[in-house]
C-alpha cells in the first residue's frame, strides 16, 4: 500500500513536470497573445488580447492558474483549431485505438508462439529465420518500412489505399483496409522485441528446476512447454507487453503522419510543429499520465502473477 | 599467504608483477578479438561498420559525382541493372534533381556518422559527469540527478526531441543536443551504481587511506569497473541516434534539408516516391544495415563482457 501511494506521488511528480514544461514553451516561443490573434495584429488589439486572455498578469499567478485548470482537464484553446483542446484530445485518442489495439493483439499473437517454438527449436531454421526478421524489424526505422509498404501495396499492387482513414459510416471491411497496412507497422517495433523478449525467457525457463521435474514426472513434451515452461515465462512477458504501450504512443506519431491517420499521434506531432502549445501541453500531459498507468499496471501485474514478488 | 609470497620473491619481484599485468592486459585483448571473431554476427557487424567509416572519411574521394551537382538532362534515372531508363554513370539512378543517389548516400554517411558519435560523446560526457556527481556527493544532489533521470525516461525520447527540436530549431549542434538530452540518464545510472558499488570496497578504502584523491579513484576504479556496461550503452545511443536523425530529418526538424543525410534523402524522396522508389529505398537500406550492425555488436559486447542489462 505504501509502494502504491510512493508510485502515486511519483506520478503526480511528473505530470507536474509535464505541465511546467509546457508552460515554459508557451513563453519560451514568443509573446502568447500574439499566437491568439496573429503577427499583423495591431498594438491595440494585442494588448486588449493579452489582459482579457490574462498573459498581463504575473508568471507565477498564470503558472498557477495554468496548473489548476489543467486539474480541472481544462488546457485552453488550440491556437490553429480555435476549439476547446480537451475534446479533440479525447476524440483523436479512440482513433488511435483503433490501430493501436489491433497492433498490440497482433504483437502478441506473433511474439509468444513465434518466441517459444524459436527457443524450444534452437538453433534451427525456424530460429535463425525468426531471430533474423525480429532484428530487422529492430532496425529498420518504422517511417521508411510505411513508405516501402504504400510503395508496395498501395502504388505498385494496387490492392491498399495508401492512407487516410474510410468515413465511419463505410462497411466494416472497407475500414479494415486503411487499418490493415497501418496497423501492421505499428506493431513491428514490439512485435520483433516481444518476440525476441519471449524467446530468451523460455530459454532460461527452460533449464529451471520445474520445467525438468515436469519431464521427470513423464510429462509429455508438449505439456512441458505449454503448461509449465509457457507460463511461467509468461510472467515478464506480460509486464513488457504493458510497457510496449508506451513505445506504441511514440511510433504511432511516426506511423500516423506517414498514413495521414487521424489520431492522436499525428494530432501531437502536427501541433509540436505548428507550436500550438495547448494542444502539445494536453498531449504533454495525457502521455505522462498514459506512461505512469501503464508503469503502474505492468507493476501489479507483476505482483499478481508472481505472489514470490513482493512490493514494498 | 600473500604477503609472504610476495615478500620472499626478492629483487625483481615488482618486475615479475608488470610483466603478468601486460600478459594478462594482453590477453584480454586477444580474448576479445577471438570471441568477436567466433561471432558471426559482431564480426560482420564489425567488418561492415569499419567499411562503412572509411566510406565516410574518404567520402571526397570515392564518391563518383559530386553530390550536389544537378544533371538536368539525367533527372530520375533508374538504377543500371532495372531495363527502364537509366545510365551507368549512375549506378543507383538519380534523383528528381538530377544528383547522383549513390554519391549522397555516400556523404550522406559522413553526416549520419558525424551526429551519431558525437551523440554518444556528447551523452556519455554528461552522463558520466552527473553521474559522478550524483554518486561522489550524494544526498539532494543525488536525488536531484536521478529523479531528473526519471523524468527524462517518463516521457518518449522521441516526444522530447521532436518538441525541443521545434524550440531550438534544426540543426546539426542542436540534433547533437538533443540526442544528448534524452540519452544522458543511461550513462548517469550506470556510473553512479558503479561509484556506490566501487566507494565501499576495500581497495579504494585502502587506497584512499593511502591518500588517493577523488581524481584517481575515478580514472583507476570507477571508470575502468564502468567501462563494459557503457561500452553496451555507447553501441545502443550509436544505433538510437541513427534512428532519431533520421526521423527527425524525415519530418522536417532535424539537419537542415540542403545536407545530404540518409533521413533527408528519404523526406526528399516523399513527394515524388510514387513512381521513383529507388529515392528511399537505397537510405532506408543504408539506415536499417547500420542500426542492425551497431545492435549486433551491442547484443555481443553485452554477452562478452557479461553485462546486466538493464
Amino acid at each position: 500500500m505504501l509502494y502504491l501511494a510512493n508510485r502515486l506521488v511519483q506520478g503526480l511528480i511528473v505530470i507536474l513536470a509535464a505541465l511546467t514544461l509546457a508552460f515554459l514553451m508557451m513563453f519560451v516561443i514568443g509573446d502568447p497573445a500574439m499566437m491568439y490573434v496573429g503577427a499583423d495584429a495591431s498594438a491595440e488589439v494585442l494588448e486588449a488580447y493579452r489582459v482579457a486572455l490574462g498573459f498581463d498578469r504575473p508568471l507565477i499567478v498564470q503558472y498557477f492558474d495554468f496548473v489548476r485548470n489543467a486539474v480541472q482537464f481544462d488546457f485552453g484553446v488550440s491556437y490553429r483549431h480555435r476549439v476547446d483542446v480537451v475534446p479533440i484530445i479525447g476524440e483523436r485518442l479512440l482513433r488511435s485505438a483503433e490501430l493501436a489495439l489491433p497492433a498490440m493483439v497482433l504483437a502478441a499473437l506473433v511474439s509468444i508462439p513465434v518466441g517459444v517454438i524459436s527457443a524450444v527449436h534452437r538453433n534451427s531454421w525456424i530460429d535463425y529465420v525468426a531471430r533474423f526478421t525480429a532484428l530487422i524489424g529492430q532496425a529498420a526505422p518504422n517511417f521508411w518500412v510505411g513508405i516501402m509498404a504504400i510503395l508496395f501495396f498501395s502504388s505498385y499492387l494496387g490492392i491498399l489505399p495508401s492512407s487516410g482513414r474510410a468515413d465511419p459510416g463505410s462497411p466494416i471491411w472497407v475500414q479494415a483496409r486503411y487499418i490493415l497496412m497501418p496497423m501492421i507497422i505499428l506493431s513491428l517495433m514490439p512485435m520483433a522485441y516481444l518476440t525476441r523478449m519471449m524467446r530468451s525467457t523460455v530459454l532460461e525457463v527452460i533449464n529451471e528446476d520445474y520445467v525438468r521435474t515436469a519431464r521427470a514426472k513423464g510429462l509429455s513434451e508438449r505439456k512441458v512447454i505449454y503448461v509449465h515452461a509457457l507460463r511461467n515465462a509468461l510472467i515478464p512477458y506480460i509486464t513488457l507487453y504493458a510497457l510496449q504501450f508506451g513505445w506504441i504512443l511514440a511510433g504511432s506519431m511516426v506511423i500516423e503522419s506517414v498514413f495521414a491517420w487521424p489520431g492522436f499521434g499525428r494530432l501531437l506531432m502536427d501541433s509540436i510543429r505548428m507550436l500550438d502549445i495547448p494542444v502539445v501541453a494536453a498531449g504533454l500531459t495525457t502521455v505522462a499520465a498514459l506512461y505512469i498507468g501503464l508503469n503502474l499496471l505492468a507493476d501489479m501485474l507483476y505482483t499478481l502473477l508472481d505472489p514470490r514478488v513482493v512490493n514494498r | 599467504m600473500t604477503t609472504t609470497s610476495a615478500s620472499s620473491q626478492q629483487p625483481n619481484a615488482n618486475e615479475r608483477k608488470d610483466t603478468q599485468i601486460i600478459a594478462a592486459k594482453r590477453s584480454i585483448w586477444k580474448d576479445t578479438l577471438r570471441s568477436l571473431f567466433r561471432s558471426k554476427a559482431a564480426f560482420g557487424s564489425a567488418i561492415f561498420l569499419l567499411l562503412l567509416f572509411i566510406v565516410a572519411l574518404t567520402a571526397q574521394w570515392i564518391a563518383p559525382h559530386d553530390p550536389q551537382a544537378m544533371d538536368i538532362t539525367n533527372r530520375m534515372l533508374w538504377p543500371v541493372w532495372s531495363d527502364a531508363a537509366s545510365n551507368p554513370a549512375y549506378l543507383l539512378g538519380t534523383d528528381s534533381l538530377g544528383r547522383d543517389i549513390l554519391s549522397r548516400l555516400i556523404h550522406a554517411s559522413q553526416m549520419t556518422l558525424t551526429v551519431a558519435v558525437s551523440a554518444v560523446i556528447a551523452s556519455g560526457l554528461v552522463g558520466i559527469f552527473m553521474g559522478l556527481i550524483s554518486g561522489f556527493f550524494g544526498s539532494w544532489m543525488d536525488s536531484v540527478i536521478m529523479r531528473l533521470a526519471d523524468l527524462q525516461l517518463a516521457f518518449p525520447s522521441l516526444l522530447i526531441g521532436l518538441i525541443v527540436m521545434s524550440l531550438i530549431g534544426s540543426g546539426v549542434v542542436e540534433l547533437v543536443f538533443v540526442i544528448a538530452l534524452t540519452q544522458w540518464a543511461y550513462y548517469a545510472r550506470i556510473v553512479r551504481s558503479e561509484v556506490i558499488k566501487v566507494r565501499e570496497t576495500e581497495y579504494v578504502q585502502a587506497s584512499k587511506a593511502l591518500g588517493a584523491g577523488n581524481a584517481r579513484l575515478i580514472f583507476k576504479h570507477v571508470l575502468p569497473n564502468a567501462l563494459a556496461s557503457m561500452l553496451v550503452v555507447a553501441s545502443f545511443t550509436l544505433a538510437i541516434a541513427i534512428y532519431y536523425e533520421a526521423s527527425l530529418s524525415f519530418f522536417g526538424l532535424g539537419i537542415p534539408p540542403a545536407i545530404p543525410t540518409w533521413g533527408n534523402m528519404i523526406a526528399a524522396a516523399r513527394d515524388v516516391m510514387l513512381r521513383n522508389w529507388w529515392f528511399a529505398l537505397f537510405p532506408g537500406l543504408a539506415i536499417t544495415f547500420t542500426v542492425l550492425a551497431f545492435n549486433l555488436l551491442g547484443d555481443w559486447v553485452r554477452d562478452h563482457f557479461d553485462v546486466k542489462a538493464e
